[in-house]
């Protein structure tokens, strides 16, 4: 069994076998610095727990397509914030079926929207000048119909 | 792991995790990549950095990895006024009747070129168009290649020899390469009466070469289509055989007729590409509502009869098709032209865009159901078709960089 501990001190105890499908748990059991337990200072409690939740399906079912499918699909079902929590947690754990997974939904959630709604989402400041936008308004405004 | 500065407006707001994931340039560009052209098309407006992304000759080649599956087109360019007037405008034809999204462009008018009279489309080739511009002062013409998605243009040199050019064809294959080709048929100055080739490619920008021997041939050298890494020209009669020029191994070839074998000029041609397949339907004499689609093999051995299409329901639905004139010694005809065959991700999605008098309807090759795609404006009172011998120009969107 491996032990990790979250960022604010929870811990938790997972199969080796599971816990590998993260390459940087993997790399760091390989390298020997699992001794007693794994630190994760990037990974909240709760995301970490969703993470094990999903890590531990997948490995358990991994014959399932069709279970596994209807599980990603529930998985997803949380709120923005804590996806994108799961990604950056699913990116500094190196697991690449959880962050093809997060990423496509946010890319099917946002593929929809408005620039104004995008920026909103990401906090995300126009930088355009007035002119800039025109021009390139100008160029593009099919696209907004 | 690259993180770029993250604006925090107000000293009491917390960063988001999704501001930081949009900060980290490998997570943004993941989910950048899942999303559909038009998406990422609008996107470039939400800042400088959006932009830049979405801009980078590289995406596009990622994004076209990714979706590696050639791309129906999602609607027709038609020219509308004749070829001397300024600026040359295009009436469009969406073939998605819910979800009417416009035209990336009425009029074409290149900044590049100002002093040209016109633009005329060539030839639309896997989501970029080449172009020509007409100019009033000196007969030589400008090519242009142009991606109408991202309105990218670039001009092309001009080969270098003062010889009459029979055609100009544009060789662009994004699932092989972001690069492309063009081919040029002119006349050779070695033997008198032959043709001879000249490629020019994007990636060495030049100059124009001249490949293999001249050569003899009775093709249609304006309207060269590509398909399977060649570039393909019909013959003037329907007994001819079609030649092909393969690009890559720069070697010419020959396709037997189509069974049809008739012993004059065809009267309709449709000649075109859609996702990877090459379609032909030849009409002799009065158009009919029976009539084949051809597609050629993909060892480019000869034809085989891909639909057999019988437009009589068209008819009965639309009136307007069938003429009886006063002058008509057979009692009575068809108006009809076919503007585009549209392959479609799947087989069952087949369809032809049939141009009738002051409409274009869309004709699923598959299920023979059909429906009125567009009324062409001003036009519903006409008993000809509005656009007669035009050549539509599919419009298949892409990020590709010229």
């Amino acid at each position: 069994m491996i032990v990790l501990n979250s960022s604010d001190g929870a811990t938790f105890e997972v199969e080796e076998s599971v816990a590998v499908q993260s390459q940087t748990i993997k790399h760091m059991i390989e390298d020997n610095c699992a001794d007693t337990s794994i630190p994760l200072p990037n990974v909240n409690g709760v995301t970490l727990a969703r993470v094990l939740e999903y890590i531990k399906k997948h490995a358990e079912a991994k014959d399932d397509e069709e279970g596994l499918k209807s599980f990603d699909a529930e998985f997803v079902k949380v709120d923005q914030a804590s996806l994108f929590e799961i990604i950056l947690a699913a990116n500094y754990l190196d697991i690449k079926g959880l962050l093809d997974l997060t990423c496509q939904t946010v890319a099917d959630q946002i593929k929809d929207l408005t620039v104004e709604e995008v920026r909103a989402i990401f906090n995300i400041m126009n930088d355009f000048t007035p002119e800039e936008e025109a021009k390139l308004r100008n160029d593009h405004a099919w696209a907004f119909e | 792991m690259e993180i770029s500065s993250v604006k925090i407006s107000g000293a009491a707001e917390q960063v988001t995790s999704a501001q930081i994931v949009a900060s980290i340039d490998e997570l943004l560009e993941d989910i950048l990549l899942r999303l559909p052209i038009r998406s990422l098309i609008r996107f470039k407006f939400v800042s400088k950095r959006w932009l830049s992304l979405i801009s980078n000759p590289q995406f596009a080649v990622l994004h076209q990895d990714r979706n590696p599956a050639p791309k129906p087109a999602i609607g027709l360019f038609l020219p509308c006024t004749s070829f001397r007037s300024n600026p040359t405008k295009f009436e469009y034809i969406n073939f998605d009747v819910h979800n009417l999204t416009s035209s990336p462009f009425s009029v074409l008018k290149f900044a590049s070129d100002p002093s040209a009279g016109s633009i005329k489309i060539l030839q639309s080739c896997n989501g970029l168009l080449h172009c020509s511009s007409y100019r009033a002062q000196r007969p030589r013409q400008n090519y242009h290649v142009f991606n109408p998605t991202t309105k990218q243009l670039t001009t092309i040199p001009k080969p270098a020899y003062r010889r009459t050019i029979y055609g100009v064809s544009l060789a662009f294959d994004p699932t092989k390469s972001s690069a492309y080709k063009v081919v040029c048929v002119r006349a050779s100055e070695l033997v008198s009466g032959s043709y001879q080739i000249q490629i020019y490619s994007s990636d060495t920008a030049g100059p124009w070469r001249v490949s293999g021997e001249p050569f003899a041939a009775k093709h249609d050298f304006k309207n060269g289509i590509y398909w399977n890494g060649s570039v393909h020209w019909l013959g003037h009669w329907g007994r001819d055989n079609s030649l092909y020029f393969n690009v890559d191994e720069e070697r010419l070839g020959e396709v037997g007729p189509t069974p049809n074998n008739a012993e004059q000029e065809a009267e309709m041609t449709y000649f075109g590409e859609s996702c990877d397949h090459l379609n032909l339907i030849q009409m002799y004499g009065r158009p009919d509502v029976e009539f084949y689609v051809y597609e050629m093999r993909r060892d480019c051995s000869g034809w085989d009869i891909k639909y057999m299409v019988d437009l009589s329901a068209v008819t009965s639905a639309f009136p307007g098709m069938i003429r009886t004139e006063l002058d008509s010694y057979d009692g009575g005809y068809y108006v009809l032209s076919v503007l585009s065959i549209i392959r479609g991700e799947k087989e069952e999605e087949a369809f032809l865009v049939l141009q009738i008098p002051g409409k274009a309807i869309r004709y699923n090759l598959v299920t023979k159901t059909f429906v009125k795609l567009c009324d062409f404006e001003g036009a519903e009172d006409e008993g000809y078709l509005r656009f007669e011998g035009v050549n539509a120009y599919q419009y298949i969107e892409s990020l590709c960089c010229v």
